[in-house]
């Protein structure tokens, strides 16, 4: 085999090994605050805002907590250091990434799977809410 | 009545049946000869172009729907509505899947029509964007046929299909043929498809279940779907050598006709595409209104996204939908040269179509990721989002593919990789569009369009090409040029070679992590993304910038001959001497401001490689350098080196390009950070607190400023353009622009019209109702006089921005010197009735950095109420008491009713002073109680502004003198207030410059190779582009 055509095989080769175990180190995976807690590592956890007036942001302390009942039902409160997201309120789903520091679960991320306006059906909607 | 929508209607189901005609026609004119494929030609671009003006029809009827609001219309209510300027109705074209459909569509009809030019390349060519054209307009189709009707039909033809390929199978068991047995698995899979009960076709299939009840169709189908094309391009090619049967051409044509069909069977109907002119009454046939009254037209639409009302937003989606059609020119001449056996043929004139879709696609995730900078508050210009990533890797590999057909043009090599390339580009842009409107992207993108039905249809439109080209090439393979010349490792293939590696890397690794969710879908897995994606991407991608520095320098040098004059090393060595003391020079000057040299600290701190920052400095320094010299070289050289110096150019500006992403993602700064940070009571982690708290005119200092904020921005006097917008019983909706031309409006009660006018304190403004105007009947209004009146009272009335759109000014001074200030404004709009905002960066442009502020808080709507609570306290003289946060005494009391002014009015007049500790200062009030002579009390109460209070002096004990005092304490007074976040950019300008020097290198490559490609064929194309050697000599 000729050398250059070697070189880019090996190279090829090496690229592939390291994308494998580094995708295989770095890939989260979606669960529950139960498995967080367990495991201490950092997880996306995917549920429901729930109980929302005992949300709130503390401006002085740069701190938004709210409540969040993951697919098992376990409601936790999940604390975020930065304002409430854009768009927080329509989110029909939630999936914050982060891990638990001691007794409180801590969001790095939150990512917010809004309805799209497909689904606004009610088609007075514009009329009521005026200008 | 014929309406606007049913003129539509006919012009989609033109289109669609028009690209059939034409892709058929020319297909079969590029497997003709003679007359008969001049007269099969002149079908096809015939057809081609009513197809091309059926869908400018389209697009011109929509937007006339939008353009006079017929809200009747799903599409226009959904997004648009009354207030939207007209140059933003453009926009409501990408808001919704459909409309997005038809820009691509549109771009596709303009190329096609410059490609109907004649020549020997326009059957096969034109043909494969109308194939493409056939699928891409059948997504605007919005036809519904129910499932067990459609059974029945497609049921009877395909027994009868089965059952005659079974016979031909049998009877000629001794020379089994391919065709026949693919027709049979085809037939028989489509029959199963058909009765395969409920779910969509995309929702019951992954890897693991691809055999079970509710995996097997959809298995069976892939399976089927390949032997359907493998079996075609066989047929095809038996054609052109004179040995297929017509017949059998058709019989494959027709059972991929059903193919497509049953693919697109969902469990109840099927359902063709989305109409953008179905009727909202059509939508949603159920909804309250129209059970109330048929005939319901809305009177205004939902309007259009507010993110999308930006001028980058009428030129981003165009542009970036213009670079992914493109990517169908090169990719329907190599499937054409692959057709006809002529390989090499198709790369001359795809050349110019390379470099332009990559020039465009390039521009366009350039001006996509400027609008987020400019508008979206995650900070930047790129977040990794799966959408970006999806238009990002098809751009890595275009020009991955540009590169390999640059290798071959020098070097003759490699075709089949060019090959490959070429055709992957466009098959990973249908890839990317799947990505972003199946829906399946769901939980890891915020902004992708959501499922409308049409995952099954864009999944065909991805397999049917995929496979397509696998057989293709499959076929075609034996026969290719496979020349592979001994050459050293730097040699200029072997760097080009490399560089494209490296642009197939980055591609490969952007893609695997964007289709996280496919992979789960189809291996039944859980998978997230790794938690922090920006630095993963980071940790990757920044392998592949210093690769790409290193190659490019080395490999413009190669190309233009340097090395062969002198060791190559000796050549490359001024750049590289150059770029290590720059480098080293720019490091030196970030340790002396104490900047820790790395992209991420924390990752810094366990990762040892973390001087991959310091190496992608060097490459790009490197690179830039490079390029450079190799530029100064060719101008040097000779007149002719402007012509050919659009490759150089191109690297010169995209090796800026890194250096302005390095420093403005790695080395950005959050400045937000306060730098006394008393009042916050040492409960919080200093650390993450990144967004300042600005309570109204209170200073806070950050690193190298001292902010205030200093108030939302209103509307001014004098207002222009009032429009009247609506009018009910109650109140009218009036628009009008400011003095500084923002858009303003509002909602006047005609009560309060009346009242408001009396409590501003001016003339008595009579009812509306009553004034005298132009028009006639109830509810009409005097525009001259509302505008007059709105004048006057504009401080008063504060109107609402339209969408809420609110300005918050934040002064900025700088700490050194006081007199050097600016305001910024961030926007945020306000959603009152959820209490959220969308907030709008706003940036100041130093020639070294950007400054970028955004607001990511305010307060709610009803925390602005002001909230008090009282203090009843009575004191004798000399008392204290704790109100709020001071420490109150009464230090003495007054008689003042022996003064002149009071004399003879008043029996009591008694002034109190009350003074005002806080553990930094003291304040004083003088609330007064007076009784007249009438024994009738009365106060004047007296202000503490700095704490809040308000102190009344209600009454004094006469027999124990005791005053009886009350204070109102204001308990939220930063009620007014805005938290920001602000970041600094640096070199960010660089990025942006590197971006048009990119563009120009680009533009000239683009010209020279169209040039080329217009030469007599068997003109060698290196003659107008010399080397260096004969350049300088």
């Amino acid at each position: 085999m000729k050398t250059p055509t070697l070189i880019i095989l090996i190279v090829v080769a090496v690229f592939g090994a390291v994308l494998t175990i580094n995708f295989g180190k770095n890939t989260s995976i979606y669960s529950d605050f139960g498995t967080a807690k367990k495991t201490g590592r950092q997880i996306h956890v995917v549920g429901e805002w729930v109980n929302r007036d005992q949300s709130s942001y503390n401006p002085a302390s740069d701190e938004f907590t709210f409540f969040l009942k993951d697919t098992l039902q376990q409601v936790e409160q999940v604390l975020y250091h930065d304002p409430k997201p854009m768009n927080f309120e329509q989110a029909q789903k939630v999936v914050v990434v982060g891990q638990y520091e001691g007794e409180q679960f801590v969001a790095d991320q939150i990512v917010m799977k809004c309805p799209s306006k497909y689904e606004e059906t009610d088609v007075r909607a514009a009329e009521k809410t005026g200008l | 009545m014929f309406t606007g929508g049913k003129l539509g209607e006919l012009f989609t189901a033109t289109a669609f049946a028009a690209a059939i005609v034409a892709a058929i026609a020319l297909f079969v004119a590029e497997f003709s000869r003679g007359d008969s494929r001049k007269s099969w030609e002149r079908m096809g671009v015939t057809a081609f172009f009513v197809h091309a003006g059926s869908i400018f029809g389209i697009i011109a009827t929509l937007f006339y729907l939008i353009y006079s609001h017929q809200y009747q219309y799903h599409y226009v209510w959904a997004h648009s509505s009354n207030e939207l300027p007209v140059y933003y109705m453009i926009s409501c074209f990408w808001e919704g899947q459909e409309g997005s459909f038809l820009l691509w569509c549109f771009w596709h009809s303009v190329l096609g029509i410059i490609m109907a030019r004649p020549g020997k390349w326009r059957p096969g060519v034109l043909g494969t964007i109308a194939s493409i054209e056939v699928i891409l307009s059948s997504m605007i189709l919005g036809v519904f046929i129910p499932n067990t009707v459609l059974n029945v039909i497609l049921a009877l033809p395909l027994v009868v299909i089965a059952g005659w390929f079974g016979y031909r199978l049998w009877a000629n068991k001794n020379q089994v043929s391919y065709f026949e047995l693919g027709g049979l698995l085809f037939a028989l899979a489509t029959l199963v498809l058909l009765f395969r009960g409920q779910g969509g076709f995309l929702d019951n299939w992954n890897f693991k279940e691809s055999f079970t009840a509710a995996g097997l169709p959809f298995t069976l189908f892939l399976l089927a779907l390949a032997a359907f094309i493998v079996v075609s391009f066989r047929q095809f090619s038996n054609i052109r050598n004179g040995v297929g049967s017509k017949p059998s051409v058709l019989a494959a044509l027709t059972l991929g006709g059903i193919a497509v069909l049953t693919a697109l069977v969902g469990s109840d109907v099927l359902k063709f595409g989305s109409n953008p002119f179905i009727l909202l009454k059509a939508a949603f046939p159920t909804n309250l209104a129209y059970l109330e009254n048929p005939d319901f037209v809305p009177t205004n639409g939902t309007g259009l996204n507010s993110l999308l009302q930006n001028y980058w937003m009428v030129i981003h989606p165009p542009t970036l939908f213009l670079g992914f059609a493109a990517t169908t020119i090169p990719f329907a001449y190599v499937s054409t040269g692959l057709l006809r056996n002529d390989f090499k043929g198709w790369i001359k004139p795809s050349l110019p179509w390379m470099a332009f879709s990559a020039m465009i696609l390039g521009v366009g995730i350039i001006m996509g990721g400027y609008w987020a900078y400019e508008t979206l508050n995650f900070g930047g210009y790129w977040n990794w989002d799966p959408v970006e990533n999806g238009s990002l890797v098809p751009w890595l590999i275009a020009v991955s593919g540009l590169h390999a057909l640059l290798i071959y043009q020098r070097k003759k090599t490699h075709l089949p990789l060019a090959m490959v390339l070429v055709m992957s580009t466009f098959l990973l842009v249908l890839y990317s569009t799947f990505l972003t409107r199946s829906g399946i992207l769901g939980e890891t993108s915020v902004h992708t369009f959501t499922d409308l039905g049409l995952s099954g249809q864009l999944l065909l439109l991805v397999f049917l090409y995929l496979i397509g080209v696998v057989a293709l090439l499959m076929f075609r393979w034996p026969q290719l040029p496979h020349e592979n010349k001994e050459s050293s490792f730097w040699s200029v293939e072997m760097m080009l070679l490399m560089g494209v590696l490296v642009l197939l890397f980055s591609g490969g690794e952007i893609l695997l992590t964007t289709s996280l969710p496919v992979v789960n879908k189809i291996f039944g897995t859980n998978l997230a993304p790794p938690a922090r994606i920006q630095l993963f991407y980071y940790q990757w991608n920044v392998w592949f910038a210093i690769g790409f520095g290193v190659f490019s320098g080395v490999a413009q040098f190669l190309w233009w001959k340097v090395g062969k004059k002198k060791p190559l090393s000796e050549a490359l060595f001024r750049p590289f001497l150059i770029a290590m003391i720059s480098g080293t020079a720019v490091m030196v000057a970030l340790a002396l401001n104490g900047k820790t040299f790395a992209y991420d600290k924390e990752f810094a701190a366990w990762n040892p490689l973390h001087w991959a920052d310091e190496l992608m400095l060097f490459a790009s320094l490197f690179a830039f350098f490079a390029n450079a010299d190799v530029l100064i070289s060719l101008l040097r050289g000779n007149k002719k080196g402007l012509k050919v110096m659009g490759g150089t150019v191109v690297h010169l500006g995209f090796s800026l390009m890194l250096v302005g992403i390095l420093f403005s993602s790695g080395y950005d700064e959050v400045i937000s950070k306060n730098l006394f940070p008393s009042e916050l009571g040492g409960f919080a982690d200093q650390d993450k607190v990144d967004n300042i708290l600005l309570p109204k005119d209170l200073k806070r200092p950050i690193p190298g400023f001292m902010l205030e904020y200093t108030g939302k921005k209103e509307a001014k006097a004098p207002i222009s353009n009032l429009q009247l917008l609506e009018t009910n019983e109650a109140a009218f909706k009036i628009a009008f622009r400011d003095s500084a031309g923002d858009r303003f409006g509002m909602v006047l009660p005609k009560e309060t019209f009346q009242k408001q006018a009396e409590n501003a304190g001016e003339e008595t403004v009579q009812p509306v109702s009553d004034v005298h105007s132009a028009g006639s009947g109830e509810g009409s209004i005097d525009i001259k006089y509302v505008e007059d009146f709105l004048n006057r009272n504009m401080e008063f009335l504060k109107p609402a921005r339209l969408n809420n759109r609110i300005l918050y000014g934040v002064n900025f001074a700088s700490l050194q010197d006081s007199s050097k200030q600016f305001e910024l404004f961030p926007e945020a709009e306000i959603n009152e009735k959820e209490g959220s905002i969308i907030a709008h960066p706003n940036r100041k442009v130093f020639w070294n950095r950007d400054l970028y502020v955004y607001v990511s808080s305010v307060p709610a709507p009803e925390e602005s109420e002001p909230k008090y609570l009282y203090h009843d306290l009575a004191l004798h003289v000399g008392d204290t008491a704790h109100v709020g946060g001071s420490i109150l005494q009464l230090t003495g009391v007054s008689d003042l009713s022996k003064r002149p002014e009071f004399e003879g009015k008043f029996s009591i007049v008694a002034a109190a002073r009350v003074v005002a500790y806080t553990e930094t200062d003291t304040f004083q009030a003088s609330p007064v109680f007076l009784v007249d002579e009438e024994r009738k009390p009365s106060m004047v109460s007296a202000t503490i502004e700095a704490l809040h209070l308000d102190f009344a002096f209600v009454g004094i004990d006469p027999e124990s003198g005791v005053m009886r005092m009350q204070v109102q304490e204001l308990t939220n007074p930063t009620s007014d207030y805005v938290v920001v976040k602000a970041i600094s950019k640096p070199f960010i300008n660089l990025l942006w410059l590197g971006t048009f020097i990119l563009i120009f290198g680009f533009m000239i490559a683009i010209y020279r190779r169209v040039a080329e490609a217009r030469l007599p064929s068997g003109s060698n194309p290196e003659k107008i582009a010399p080397s260096l050697e004969s350049l300088t000599e």
